[in-house]
């Protein structure tokens, strides 16, 4: 077989055949069986250039309705994250400018006034079993509300003879005044001896537990009433 | 995933495309990376051949261009294998045809048969000679020397391995004129062969 055979006339049926890679027309016509064969030859199945451009592309194109999607989700959820923080950190500012303004109005400065209402009902339950031990330390000693007057009058009671000169008894003695320490001892509301909490509002006449030091955080007046009216009436 | 349809060797992807074409495709459109690079490797190098010949050099930045468009409309695509590459072509087709346009050049003009005979097969060859050392890009330089419509014909038939119908829809022109056109490609062709006694037959035309 020759390359010559491709000159002789190409009928149509021939041409047919030839372009849709039937075996024998090509081997019949050697020329033009390989110049066909050669053009269509399959790739080589390896890595092309442009392969990964185009992978890059299929992947951008898959994952991308989702991916810009999420990044805008995630940006407008953050946006708004933000914005409620910084929204609830002026409220926050505003809130205990609000309250400091509000408490200082009242006369209620050195106590959170969201705090009373906690303390009010854990005192009622504490005064009902008196702790007379470990509360002298657990608060400054330099604050005197009337549960440590009426440790110190315990003290004082227990100790008949001793001398007002007693540096233990210095307090009551300035607090009392001297030589009148039995009679503030015997005044000193007894009921409600507890003490742990000194700047608990008990349900005790305000007049004798504001006697002392303004700046304290002893009682309150106004906070004395729903104070003591709620635990005693339980 | 990768490890099902991405075997290390040639044959593995070969063989893989022979297995199951359709099924490839399928996994590409949705979203099978592997699928895909499966496909490109499959159908890069007959398109590039074809966009050769209506672009010439600029056949590949074409092709970069057809699978942008391939890989984002994927999912619309509706067919088999067979449907993808006509389908693929006609994408391809469509951005060498605005390429030309943007370039303000007409299609490529024949190749001068020169430059082509230089990778021919020797004339005293054999035919089983001429089969072994005639090369895919001497090959589809010599099929480039045809007219337009004659080229891209053969391509679209002999190359990405359409029918008539196909090849139709993808030049916009009935069945039977392809069938003209490939057939009066292939007669030029053959008077273009190379042969001891008619060497004058490749430099003589232009």
């Amino acid at each position: 077989m020759s390359i010559h055979e491709d000159h002789r006339p190409l009928d149509r049926d021939a041409a047919e055949l030839l372009l849709s890679g039937d075996p024998a027309a090509r081997a019949a016509r050697p020329w033009l069986g390989a110049v066909l064969a050669a053009a269509g030859s399959p790739g080589a199945g390896a890595a092309l250039p442009g392969e990964d451009a185009a992978v890059a592309a299929f992947a951008a194109a898959h994952t991308p309705t989702v991916r810009p999607r999420r990044i805008s989700v995630l940006k407008t959820t953050l946006a708004k994250l933000l914005t409620v923080k910084v929204a609830g950190a002026c409220l926050a500012v505003a809130g205990s400018a609000g309250g400091v303004a509000l408490a200082a109005s009242n006369g209620a400065l050195p106590t959170p006034l969201h705090k009373a209402p906690h303390h009010a009902p854990a005192s009622a339950s504490h005064s009902a079993h008196p702790h007379p031990s470990g509360t002298p330390s657990a608060r400054p000693s330099h604050s005197f509300p009337p549960a440590d007057f009426f440790k110190l009058c315990q003290k004082w009671d227990a100790r008949p003879g001793h001398s007002q000169d007693d540096p233990d008894f210095g307090d009551l003695v300035k607090k009392a005044g001297r030589d009148h320490i039995d009679r503030f001892c015997t005044d000193l509301p007894k009921p409600h001896p507890s003490g742990s909490f000194s700047s608990q509002p008990h349900p005790q006449p305000s007049g004798s537990a504001s006697p002392h030091g303004s700046g304290q955080p002893g009682p309150k007046p106004s906070s004395l009433p729903s104070g003591s009216a709620k635990p005693e009436g339980r | 995933m990768c490890d099902t349809y991405e075997p290390p060797g040639a044959e593995g992807l070969g063989v893989l495309m022979a297995v199951d074409d359709d099924e490839l495709v399928q996994a590409a459109q949705r979203g099978d990376e592997a699928a895909f690079r499966a496909v490109y490797r499959a159908q890069q190098p007959t398109l590039l051949r074809y966009l050769t010949v209506l672009v010439g050099g600029d056949a590949e930045d074409v092709a970069s261009e057809a699978w942008l468009q391939i890989a984002r409309d994927l999912p619309k695509f509706r067919g088999d294998a067979d449907g993808f590459r006509g389908w693929a072509a006609t994408i391809a087709r469509h951005r060498a045809m605005d390429h030309l346009r943007h370039t303000r050049r007409r299609p490529v003009a024949a190749v001068p048969v020169e430059l082509v005979a230089a990778d021919l097969p020797d004339p005293l060859d054999t035919a089983e000679r001429a089969l072994e050392t005639i090369g895919t890009d001497a090959a589809v330089a010599l099929i480039a020397t045809l007219p337009r419509d004659q080229a891209e014909a053969v391509m679209l038939r002999a190359v990405l391995g359409l029918d008539a119908e196909s090849a139709g829809k993808v030049l916009g022109k009935r069945a039977g004129a392809v069938r003209t056109a490939a057939y009066r490609g292939l007669k030029t062709l053959a008077q273009r062969a190379v042969t001891p006694d008619a060497p004058a037959a490749l430099r003589g035309v232009r």
